[in-house]
């Protein structure tokens, strides 16, 4: 069940920063679990240190102490005789497929494609490869989930979830200059791998 | 007439048969091509961020839609990138991707990369599609074996034989060399011709060079083809 909370606040996280339309947004009740997503990261951002490993377990801690909420809202969706995870997954898709073509704007008159060219930003380089790694990942366990998820799919979905979250978080950080650049690189980097492992 | 096809050969030419050719690749020529995969995927997966920097800086004068093409157009592109600032071996990985409908690879970068975003891809999106997919569970220990699957089922496709030779003591046998690859493709086909009854068969390349390396086997003669003209 914590798996289940893991998946929905988790998934969706990192690209709803750059999605320009949320796919769930027409649906009222998701826009609980994005709020009680929202809480969690500002949680753990708060103490968050720059140790991935810390972060991911700190996301774990945060996600089981808000699982009450995340389970009544989970169990409002099933009511209305949608399944969670499987709506999660695809709308994460969906999502990632939306900014993978890279021509949304992202200010300036630029769209991200022209900044992934134009850009030196490791940074940004190592956002688009934990993208990608992603999508990829999402997309194979979305045709493996087609019809129930068996137990590995749902427990790699869930440790992906956590690392989507500590992506954030470490944008996050960086963003507000509490982790410098070859610190947020290196975090990356072992995300990324950590996606692909 | 008997042919022997070299790597070279293999890689960048489409194989035009005449009835009366019999086409034969040795087995040691899918062994070089496989350790030349390894090779071009090590290389390409330890400097991959100079590797997108190259790419980055090709294609930043190009506007938005002009940079998309096919992904083979993409890999052919990324050869004579390579090629120019001297990353030969991570070329020959491309060319052979550029060339070859790899199994695996091809069906996941259609699941992926083209059914879900687009059928004309962004190269940026392309190599770190590769980076991903190579390492995504350790893919690159496989996938120079999946190279030559592929190839070798290409082959049989076109009724090109292979012919299985035992290299053991060959390529030890062979000193080092920036030709020793050649020479070994070389004495891995006088085997086969001394094995068979073979007295006269050609050999066909893309090297200007064998014809050198081959002067001492008199009853192997070598014929240069330039397919990428």
């Amino acid at each position: 069940m914590a798996g289940e909370a893991a998946v929905a606040v988790g998934l969706g996280a990192f690209v709803e920063e750059y999605s320009t339309q949320r796919v769930n947004e027409l649906i009222q009740l998701y826009r609980r679990l994005q709020e009680l997503r929202r809480r969690i990261l500002q949680e753990v951002e708060e103490k968050a240190g720059e140790d991935v490993a810390e972060i991911v377990s700190n996301i774990a801690t945060a996600i089981q102490r808000y699982a009450p909420e995340i389970e009544e809202a989970l169990a409002d969706i099933r009511r209305l005789g949608a399944d969670p995870v499987k709506a999660s997954l695809e709308s994460a898709v969906e999502e990632y497929a939306e900014i993978l073509r890279l021509d949304v704007p992202v200010g300036g008159g630029k769209t991200l494609e022209d900044l992934l060219y134009e850009s030196r930003d490791e940074v940004l380089d190592k956002l688009h490869e934990i993208m990608m790694a992603l999508f990829m990942e999402y997309v194979e366990i979305n045709e493996t989930c087609d019809r129930g998820c068996p137990p590995e799919a749902a427990q790699k979905l869930e440790k992906l979830a956590t690392l989507e979250l500590a992506t954030y978080i470490i944008y996050k950080l960086f963003q507000k200059q509490k982790i410098d650049k070859k610190t947020a690189v290196a975090a990356l980097n072992e995300i990324v791998d950590e996606i692909l492992s | 007439m008997i042919k022997f096809l070299d790597v070279g050969y293999l890689i960048n030419c489409r194989h035009k048969i005449k009835q009366k050719d019999r086409l034969v690749v040795t087995s040691c020529v899918l062994k070089v091509i496989r350790r030349k995969i390894e090779k071009g995927l090590h290389l390409f997966l330890e400097r991959f961020e100079i590797i997108r920097d190259f790419v980055k800086k090709y294609y930043s004068n190009i506007s938005g839609e002009r940079r998309r093409r096919s992904t083979k157009e993409i890999a052919k592109k990324m050869v004579q990138l390579l090629e120019l600032k001297g990353y030969a071996d991570v070329a020959f990985l491309f060319r052979v991707i550029a060339r070859y409908y790899i199994r695996d690879l091809e069906e996941h970068m259609e699941e992926t990369l083209l059914r879900r975003l687009s059928s004309k891809v962004s190269p940026i999106n392309y190599i770190v599609y590769l980076r991903n997919y190579f390492k995504k569970q350790r893919n690159y220990l496989v996938f120079p074996d999946k190279v030559v699957d592929s190839i070798r089922k290409e082959l049989q496709q076109n009724n090109i034989e292979i012919a299985e030779i035992d290299d053991k003591e060959l390529w030890l046998d062979l000193d080092s060399g920036t030709d020793r690859e050649d020479r070994y493709q070389l004495l891995c086909i006088e085997k086969y011709m001394r094995n068979n009854g073979i007295p006269q068969a050609r050999f066909l390349t893309t090297d200007h060079r064998l014809p050198n390396t081959a002067q001492a086997l008199e009853n192997i003669k070598v014929e240069v083809v330039d397919c990428q003209a």
